[in-house]
């Protein structure tokens, strides 16, 4: 039985410049969260890149669900269940709440009735977001907008959730509500990849981790072992 | 073939050598300002046609020689541009365009219908050429073409690659954080629209010498498109691209042959082609070259590692360096800040804490001009900052970085640097004039910024990506260059929005010390952040607001006990 969604050996760069990703493997299983920690500059972010399509890799493979996705251009990847929630939240800031999350199920606009009701599952999780779905996403606080990230990721129907910094510049009460709703997601029964700078949140919601440093992966294995590595509590939990 | 070919039309060939030298001047004008400034003007064909009627009105009503002619339209142009600047560049982005387009199309209709002085659809003859006598009249006036254009080439080069040139590509990139850097943005672009005026006037009237008549059709929407060609062409930002644009465009429909009867159509696809096969033009292909072999060899460390210099340019003697009071900002129905005051003692680190939303950033953006204070005072140094711009305030010694990084895409990170250490430029004809003609002060200025701004790098940890685009660096990094672009200008006061978000932990303590560091040298720091952690052991004060008021002000360990800071922020 394969993996999810799994990587094999991906080279990536940008434009001409250095590779930033050096042949990066891992593996997500179903229900699983896995957390990708590492230094500014080691490739996290790329590697999410890499995986919803934006960036094209060099070398290396990627399969989702048993077929191969290397080549698949993003749109198809959200269709088939592969969602990115974007770095900085993203937000098309001159629409309203509501359309974000309606633009985010657009793979699926021909299905109107699911689509209300992925709304309504949406608005259960974020009740704010049902009283604000007329108020324009930029208007809206830091914490609000991640709310809306994550609701429009989750509008795709994705199987798999590539979350990228989802506490960056909350405030401490809403750190711990975006990681408890990722901890919610996860019960759901989605796979989930998360790329955290706050380490030791990830690894107390994470089954497994993986540490990048300067595009290759140096330490992978579970929370467990994570948390006691000597590398891990060096570099990243200080 | 060839030879015989250039033996048939010898005499032409020596026409195109000239005619390119004379649109290689009025690219290299629109290069600046649109290259460069990032304003594209459609109205310089308006200039160009002043720079040509000029010279054959003088020489015609009042006998005045090429010279005279020349001298008096340089005048006329850049005084109109200054004016015209001032007005069109309150306009933004197709709004600019459009304003040009129509003072173009004004000129054109003008010298169409003033008849009595213009000679209307007839035209004017009889503008006399330079003439020196010292070479055959044709060689020669191609010589004076070419001597003129080379000069201005410098001229521009200088300027491009001068404290000037990286303002005009930071407020290209981002005019609110140029603002904030010390560039008098306004300013700055009036006085590149007049001189980009004056490139187009010299060249109008050398083109008006060399045909020895004016007439409305050449300055026609047509030769507009032409222009443009041979910018985007040769490509914007490079000031020579405009060389291989015009020797392109001349050249081509004489060698084209049959095409040349067809040759707006054929300009119209070969635009098309560029845009798609070179979208920076042939000049930026090159350039990009050039820049990647560059960044493959290994860039060398500084010379001498020393810490630059950190203290304050200036500071006063009183010990509150910044005074809130009763500072008021509504949006639309929200009042984002109500009525808050505090102030920010000497030498101290105070922290701006509160949930999101709570009108923390909008704070900075009054203290750093970036939004107008409704109501209530906000004095720094005893400068009261209420009708201040950016960059007034900025020189006065604040500095900021922004809550999503606002660096300047067109500059590599050194040059980021640099535009901090040199303060921006106050975009004044005397700073434009001192780094045009690459005075020896100037050039020692630069080397000196260049390395002072190689330290700051080393101090972040970045020396070894100097020359890379800031694109390419990850979130956490760039906002870590902001910071060293801030501190680079040598504040009194630095405002710091969520720097450290996006740092991991052990980063985060390196940016401790840097702050540190930072306060040993005299700096005063204000800052927002959301770990409280790193607030609360960095902080010597810290102010809390919540829906736009204040809510607690203490020591951090007064705030972290203070029972409405639990509920609104930390929890309990």
């Amino acid at each position: 039985m394969s993996a999810l969604l799994e990587v094999e050996d991906l080279w990536a760069a940008y434009d001409d410049a250095a590779p930033v990703l050096k042949g990066i493997s891992l593996r997500l299983e179903q229900r699983e969260l896995v957390a990708v920690l590492g230094a500014n500059g080691a490739g996290k972010s790329t590697v999410l890149r890499v995986l919803s399509g934006l960036l094209p890799c060099q070398r290396g493979r990627v399969t989702f669900d048993g077929r191969d996705i290397t080549a698949m251009p993003p749109h198809r990847r959200v269709a088939l269940g592969l969602v990115q929630v974007p770095e900085g939240r993203q937000m098309l800031a001159g629409l309203s709440v509501e359309e974000n999350l309606l633009l985010g199920g657009y793979v699926r606009r021909r299905d109107r009735a699911e689509l209300a009701a992925s709304m309504d599952e949406v608005y259960g999780i974020f009740p704010v977001l049902k009283e604000r779905r007329r108020q324009l996403a930029g208007s809206l606080s830091g914490g609000q907008q991640q709310m809306v990230a994550l609701g429009r990721a989750l509008m795709a129907k994705p199987r798999v959730l590539l979350c990228d910094e989802p506490s960056l510049g909350l405030a401490p009460l809403m750190v711990k509500e975006v990681f408890d709703v990722i901890a919610r997601l996860r019960q759901t029964g989605l796979a989930i990849l998360l790329v955290e700078q706050n380490a030791k949140k990830a690894i107390e919601l994470a089954d497994r981790g993986v540490v990048l440093r300067s595009g290759v992966v140096t330490v992978a294995g579970s929370a467990g072992e994570l948390m006691t590595s000597e590398e891990v509590r060096a570099a990243y939990l200080g | 073939m060839v030879a015989a070919l250039l033996l048939k039309a010898g005499w032409l060939y020596s026409d195109v050598i000239i005619t390119t030298g004379i649109f290689f001047i009025l690219v290299m004008g629109l290069d600046l300002l649109y290259g460069y400034a990032g304003q594209l003007s459609f109205g310089h064909i308006g200039f160009f046609a002043i720079g040509a009627y000029t010279v054959a009105i003088l020489a015609k009503f009042a006998g005045f020689s090429f010279v005279g002619g020349l001298l008096a339209a340089l005048v006329l142009n850049v005084a109109l541009g200054f004016v015209l600047g001032r007005i069109f560049l309150r306009l933004s982005g197709s709004y600019f365009m459009l304003g040009t387009l129509a003072f173009g199309i004004m000129v054109h209709a003008v010298i169409t219908v003033w008849s009595p002085i213009t000679g209307g659809d007839a035209g004017l003859g009889g503008i006399p050429r330079p003439v020196l006598g010292l070479l055959p009249p044709d060689v020669e006036f191609g010589v004076i073409v070419w001597i003129v254009a080379l000069i201005l080439f410098w001229l521009a080069l200088n300027l491009a690659q001068s404290r000037v040139g990286r303002a005009m590509l930071a407020v290209r990139s981002d005019e609110v954080s140029a603002a904030c850097s010390g560039v008098n943005v306004a300013r700055l672009k009036t006085n590149i629209f007049a001189v980009s005026a004056g490139f187009a006037s010299i060249s109008g009237s050398l083109f008006g010498a060399f045909n020895g008549a004016v007439h409305p059709d050449t300055f026609s929407l047509k030769a507009l498109l032409d222009v443009l060609l041979m910018l985007f062409f040769g490509g914007e930002g490079t000031i020579w691209g405009g060389l291989l644009g015009a020797t392109l465009m001349r050249a081509l429909p004489d060698l084209s042959g049959p095409l040349h009867a067809g040759k707006i159509l054929f300009s119209g696809v070969l635009f098309t082609v560029i845009i798609f096969a070179f979208p920076r033009g042939v000049a930026g292909a090159i350039a990009g070259l050039i820049a990647r072999r560059a960044r493959g060899r290994k860039s060398e460390a500084p010379p001498s590692f020393a810490p630059p210099q950190a203290a304050p340019r200036a500071s006063g003697t009183s010990d509150t360096v910044l005074e809130i009071q009763n500072a008021g900002r509504s949006f639309g129905g929200l009042r984002a800040v109500d009525a808050v005051s505090f102030n920010v003692a000497r030498g101290q680190i105070k922290s701006l804490i509160g949930p999101n939303g709570a009108g923390k950033s909008t704070l900075l953006n009054l203290v750093s001009g970036v939004q107008r204070l409704d109501d209530g005072r906000i004095v720094f140094e005893g400068h009261d900052l209420a009708e201040r711009r950016s960059d007034e305030i900025a020189r006065l010694g604040i500095q900021r970085t922004f809550q999503h990084e606002r660096l300047f895409t067109r500059l590599s990170v050194i040059e980021n640097v640099m535009v901090g250490c040199e303060g921006g430029s106050d975009g004044s004809a005397i700073d434009l004039l001192r780094c045009a003609l690459a005075l020896p002060q100037t050039l020692r200025d630069e080397a000196r910024v260049r390395d002072e701004a190689a330290r700051w790098l080393a101090v972040i940890g970045l020396a070894e990506r100097a020359d890379e685009p800031v694109a390419v660096l990850p979130h956490g990094l760039r906002k870590l260059v902001e910071v060293a672009r801030a501190v680079a200008a040598r504040p009194g006061l630095l405002l710091l929005d969520e720097t450290a978000a996006g740092l991991n932990d052990v980063e985060k303590s390196s940016f401790k010390a840097l702050i540190r560091q930072l306060q040993s040298a005299g700096v005063t720091v204000l800052l927002i952040e959301h770990d409280m952690e790193f607030v609360m052991e960095l902080s010597d004060a810290v102010v809390v607001v919540d829906f736009g008021r204040r809510i607690a002000e203490g020591t951090p360990g007064e705030v972290r006990r203070d029972q409405a800071v639990l509920t609104a922020y930390l929890g309990a």
